[in-house]
């Protein structure tokens, strides 16, 4: 197993210019293809990959069982390569934040959100629990693999998973969520709302015979090729993207998995409470 | 004690079923006005002084709906 370092290829302000931009293989100067750990130049760790890990069956599971999550959205801020106030049909700007239309999902559980205010499960989790429990293996499989890695990410997040009610921990793991993208090329962002002492956890399934997606890290001109069964712990709240699809059929697919602690969940009360809570917050006494 | 405090001490509150989902009223402005101005004076008089600290409308509504015209109408 190869242990790399990288110097920085863009300054942070050159980083900051690409956020929300689609980049090409062009900012790749390393593929990884091969089981490989990099760090920066200062010995922090950027990513840890690994090939064949994840058994296929198992991944199976988590695809055929969350793929029903999916649906077309405007949620997804700067990974989608725009953020901004949705306009309405009248041509007047609202306030609620958009990005741009892709297809993702999300399984688990969510804190109070400026839409929902309330912590809950998902909508997926709760229309679909059957599924959402056939799943599990595949995020324990994945929290296994962190924990083994990533041993000192694992525990701070395990730490606080633990801490939180665990109406909203997906159950014997660090997670809280995951998200599930179809086809959905990321342009280039931080990612935000997760745990910020933890680690990505990133799986990709693919169909067909198709290139390119790689999974880029831009300022350390490092790219990563995850194909079926491989995993990648990343630091994702560096700058990241994925580039683009090459020879893309109709009939190819390309799934990826982040599993995740969000960041407020360990604010969550039972959901009894969380009911009582909103009722007041949205209606009680002394806001009338 | 630590600047940053990293642990979270185990969650051991049961777990609990509780589903929450909401029902959407329409009103007018002035209506709406007026619904919680007759709101918030139902609250005075049927609850105490304690019962206001939590009381919301949500409860209000299902306890009058109830009181008289639920199964269990005093």
């Amino acid at each position: 197993m190869e242990k790399i370092k990288f110097k920085r290829v863009l300054t942070e302000q050159q980083g900051h210019e690409l956020a929300k931009k689609h980049i090409g293989e062009e900012y790749i100067k390393t593929l990884i293809t091969n089981d490989a750990d990099g760090y920066d130049m200062y010995g922090n760790l950027l990513f840890k990959f690994r090939k064949n890990v994840i058994p296929i069956d198992i991944l199976k599971a988590g695809v055929d069982n969350f793929k029903d999550s999916i649906e077309w959205t405007e949620s997804r801020g700067a990974a989608s390569g725009f953020s901004g106030k949705r306009t309405r049909a009248d041509g007047s700007i609202s306030n609620t934040s958009v990005g741009a239309k892709v297809e993702s999902g999300v399984v688990g559980f969510m804190d109070k959100s400026a839409m929902i205010r309330y912590c809950r499960k998902t909508a997926f989790t709760k229309k679909y629990f059957d599924n959402y429990q056939e799943g599990l293996p595949f995020v324990k499989f994945v929290d296994e693999q962190y924990k083994k890695l990533c041993p000192e990410y694992y525990n701070r997040q395990k730490n606080i998973a633990e801490g939180t009610n665990q109406n909203y921990v997906i159950p014997d793991t660090s997670f809280t969520t995951v998200t599930v993208n179809k086809n959905f090329r990321t342009a280039v962002h931080k990612d935000a709302g997760d745990f910020s002492e933890g680690f990505g956890n990133l799986v990709v399934y693919r169909e067909g015979d198709w290139g390119g997606g790689y999974f880029i890290l831009p300022e350390y001109g490092v790219g990563i090729d995850l194909k079926n069964t491989d995993i990648l712990f990343v630091d994702v709240h560096k700058y990241h993207c994925n580039t683009g699809f090459t020879n893309f059929t109709d009939d190819c697919l390309r799934v990826s998995f982040v599993l995740y602690y969000r960041e407020y969940m360990y604010k969550c009360k039972a959901p009894k409470d969380e009911l009582l809570r909103v009722k007041i917050d949205q209606g009680g006494y002394h806001r009338l | 004690m630590k600047l940053f405090e990293y642990e979270f001490p185990k969650n051991e509150e049961p777990k609990d079923d509780t589903e929450i989902t909401n029902a959407l009223l329409y009103f007018t402005h002035a209506n709406r006005d007026k619904f919680k101005k007759l709101c918030k004076k139902g609250m005075e008089v049927e609850y105490n002084k304690e019962e206001l600290k939590t009381a919301n409308i949500s409860d209000f509504l299902l306890y009058i709906l109830n009181k008289n015209y639920g199964e269990d109408k005093i």
